[in-house]
């Protein structure tokens, strides 16, 4: 048998193997453009990591990514794909501005925060119960109805912005009135570091630890991988599934919360960048596994916040970054399940030749 | 393990200490562009004043701009790394900056703002205005002269000020010359959004216009399809008479550079101050674009005078009495506009048609 220290490095080699293939790959098309793959490379990374502001730039970009991911990673631990993290991220965003901007301006900043963070769990997780109920009782795919709840999301936020919510003092301008103070999020001194990157990183550990190591986590994990076994055991199918879009949709919708409260200060359009996808890409990446989300959406979240410095020292212009970005993911996902398989079929081979 | 290897990235490129060389022999400006540089339209103007100071300013001034800056919190962590570069001022030139804007500036005292078309106080804040409307009350003559259906369509963006100058100010020079004449509006809510924008023209057009006007940032899309919908085309922001070699009137463009120009030497010499600037047509800011080869001789030179006028003051656009199309008073008789009144502009003059979103 092989061991399965032997076994990791295989793997990891192979992830590096993948992502070096993709940074060529992408090199050879910035070579051809007539720019030099290294100083590019480099841009993004020191744009990304470089000093503590571009540090602190890339946890901002990082938290609502982070909870996204996490909150698909949920829903994906029973099998069920909630691409609809983008729409109950901004049902998440319109529960807190409720609360934010009906409460008195006097009310203490930790009450407030905290009637927002449940006013936009229980938002988002409403949001969730709709594809949650069609795919338990109507056995509707819930990929595309939360899919498709997106655009719903998008348009009640714009519906709200330029309507009964939109700002009386700046005129028609599509956003809604600045937020009192006491509904803004302690940010880390100095920087817009937020105490929603703390919850995040709270949130990743507990579902670690619900997951692997609770009664409920191990069911869900069956349901996930064999829900005819799970039917068999007599797990209470539906209620789980429902259990998991709940949350799934609460999580993501403290990514809305974050957002508002501690970085737009507002309701207003174009308030998430398609957060919601790439939380989907990263939960991917990462294999629904809670701390490699955690990581991977750093450095995701460094890759997307990085890229812009590129136009500023690399007089890049937009649209080629853009292309960067688009390809570099495309050869992450391509690069990786090939290389997997291929080094998959190395350790059955090693495993092969130790046992003969 | 795929996470160990994340991890050892993570490690490897926070540790990797590379750090740009730093030259501080010229001021550097940054501009903040909310489309792209290549729309033919708003950006590409405001470009091109950048690529003025670049070349006016030659060793002194070093610019660096991005675009596709929305109007939200992005534009915060652009300008903050714009500033963390060195750079000394910082031209937001959209409406949709001033929050973002507001933020940086209070962190930066040192690092001075231009924001366009809004007010607001603050030490290290110069805000700018353009008259687009100038413009726009030279082309609605135009407009009104060349309308055989005394029908005009105007596709809009947004329903804020600065349009909303420009559609009145349009539909007065219309008036001015064609008491007959109507200006029918739809808007878009987009600054830039070609497909909605081809529908809004192509709709205005189905509804018996024969004229088109616009405010929107990229004008390529209108410019097109009333030109491949034999109809007469007033441009917006740059000349684009190129797209509609047989039905392009005229346009309002823009020239920024010489303002921009002026603002970046007025930060070497020290002088830079808070306040307002307003870019208009007899600060040259503001233009008319070429005439097309439809507009007869003598219109041309009745428009030339009517521009005239308002360059030497004896033309004023919004003059009292001014109604809205509701019939209330908006400005008394002899009263003139300030820059404060048109900024909070929120009304339709008569002969406009179409929804108002209330404020």
């Amino acid at each position: 048998m092989l061991s399965k220290a032997a076994g990791a490095m295989i793997a990891f080699s192979g992830s590096i193997a993948s992502m070096l293939f993709g940074f060529v790959a992408v090199g050879i098309f910035l070579l051809l453009s007539g720019r030099n793959p290294a100083t590019i490379y480099t841009g993004i990374f020191t744009g990304a990591f470089g000093d503590t502001f571009c540090l602190s730039e890339t946890l901002v970009a990082a938290t609502p990514i982070m909870f996204c991911a996490l909150a698909v990673a949920i829903a994906a631990r029973l099998g069920l794909m909630n691409i609809g993290v983008e729409g109950q991220l901004l049902f998440g965003a319109i529960g807190s501005t409720y609360v934010a901007l009906t409460m008195p301006e006097t009310t203490p900043s930790w009450l407030m925060l905290l009637l927002m963070a449940l006013s936009a769990c229980v938002c988002g997780a409403l949001f969730a119960l709709i594809p949650a109920l069609m795919r338990v009782f109507m056995d509707i795919n819930e990929t595309i109805v939360s899919l498709l709840l997106n655009y719903v999301a998008a348009l009640t936020v714009e519906y709200l912005i330029h309507g009964p919510w939109q700002d009386p003092t700046t005129t028609s301008w599509p956003q809604t009135m600045a937020f009192p103070p006491c509904a803004e999020m302690p940010h880390l001194e100095g920087s817009r570091v937020h105490l929603g990157l703390l919850v995040a990183l709270i949130i990743g550990f507990l579902l670690m630890l619900v997951l692997h190591s609770t009664k409920f986590g191990f069911k869900a994990k069956v349901i996930g991988s064999n829900p005819q076994a799970a039917l068999y055991a007599k797990y209470p199918l539906k209620r789980y599934l429902i259990v998991a879009m709940l949350l799934s949709g609460a999580v993501a919708a403290l990514a809305g919360f974050s957002q508002v409260s501690a970085i737009e200060g507002r309701l207003r359009s174009g308030l998430s960048p398609g957060y919601g996808y790439t939380g989907f890409l990263v939960c991917f990446l990462a294999k629904h596994n809670p701390i490699t989300i955690i990581v991977v959406s750093i450095l995701l979240g460094g890759f997307l916040s990085g890229a812009d410095s590129l136009q500023l020292s690399e007089k890049l212009p937009f649209a080629t970054v853009n292309i960067l970005q688009g390809m570099i993911f495309i050869f992450l996902l391509a690069s990786e399940n090939a290389l997997k398989s291929w080094s998959e079929k190395l350790r059955l081979k090693l495993q092969a030749a130790e046992a003969s | 393990m795929p996470h160990i290897l994340f991890v050892f990235l993570v490690i490897c490129f926070t540790v990797l200490p590379v750090y740009s060389a730093n030259e501080q022999k010229t001021v550097k400006a940054g501009f903040l562009f909310v489309g792209p540089i290549n729309d033919y339209g708003w950006n590409c103007a405001q470009n091109e004043g950048r690529l003025f100071v670049e070349k006016k300013l030659a060793g002194k001034i070093q610019t660096v701009a991005v675009e596709n800056v929305p109007e939200s919190a992005e534009a915060e962590r652009v300008m903050e790394r714009m500033i963390a570069q060195g750079a000394k001022i910082i031209f937001a030139t959209s409406f949709g900056y001033l929050e973002p804007v507001l933020k940086v500036a209070r962190r930066h005292p040192d690092v001075k703002f231009m924001q366009l078309s809004r007010f607001d106080k603050r030490p290290n804040l110069r805000t700018y205005f353009y008259l687009h409307y100038q413009g726009s009350y030279l082309a609605g003559v135009v407009a009104g002269r060349m309308s055989k259906k005394n029908k005009i369509g105007f596709v809009a963006a947004h329903p804020v000020p600065p349009l909303l100058q420009s559609i009145n100010a349009f539909a007065l020079g219309v008036r001015s010359v064609n008491a007959k004449a109507t200006v029918k509006v739809v808007w878009t809510n987009k600054w830039v959004d070609p497909a909605v924008e081809a529908e809004a023209a192509k709709g205005l057009i189905d509804n018996g216009i024969d004229v088109l006007a616009f405010d929107q940032s990229a004008p390529v899309t209108i410019v097109k399809t009333a030109e491949s919908n034999k109809t007469y085309v007033i441009g917006c922001y740059t000349d684009d008479c190129q797209f509609a070699p047989n039905y392009w009137l005229t346009g309002v463009s823009f020239d920024w550079g010489p303002y921009y120009a002026r603002i970046c030497q007025s930060v070497l010499d020290g002088t830079w101050q808070e306040g307002t600037d307003v870019c208009d047509i007899k600060t040259g800011n503001v233009k008319l674009s070429s005439f097309g080869k439809a507009v007869p001789e003598p219109l041309r030179k009745e428009v030339a005078a009517a521009k005239e006028k308002i360059a030497n003051g004896s033309l004023v656009v919004f003059a009292g009495p001014l109604k809205d199309r509701e019939g209330r008073e908006r400005l008394s008789a002899g009263a003139k506009p300030n820059i404060k009144w048109l900024a909070g502009m929120n009304f339709f003059v008569p002969g406009v048609e179409g929804t108002l979103p209330k404020n």
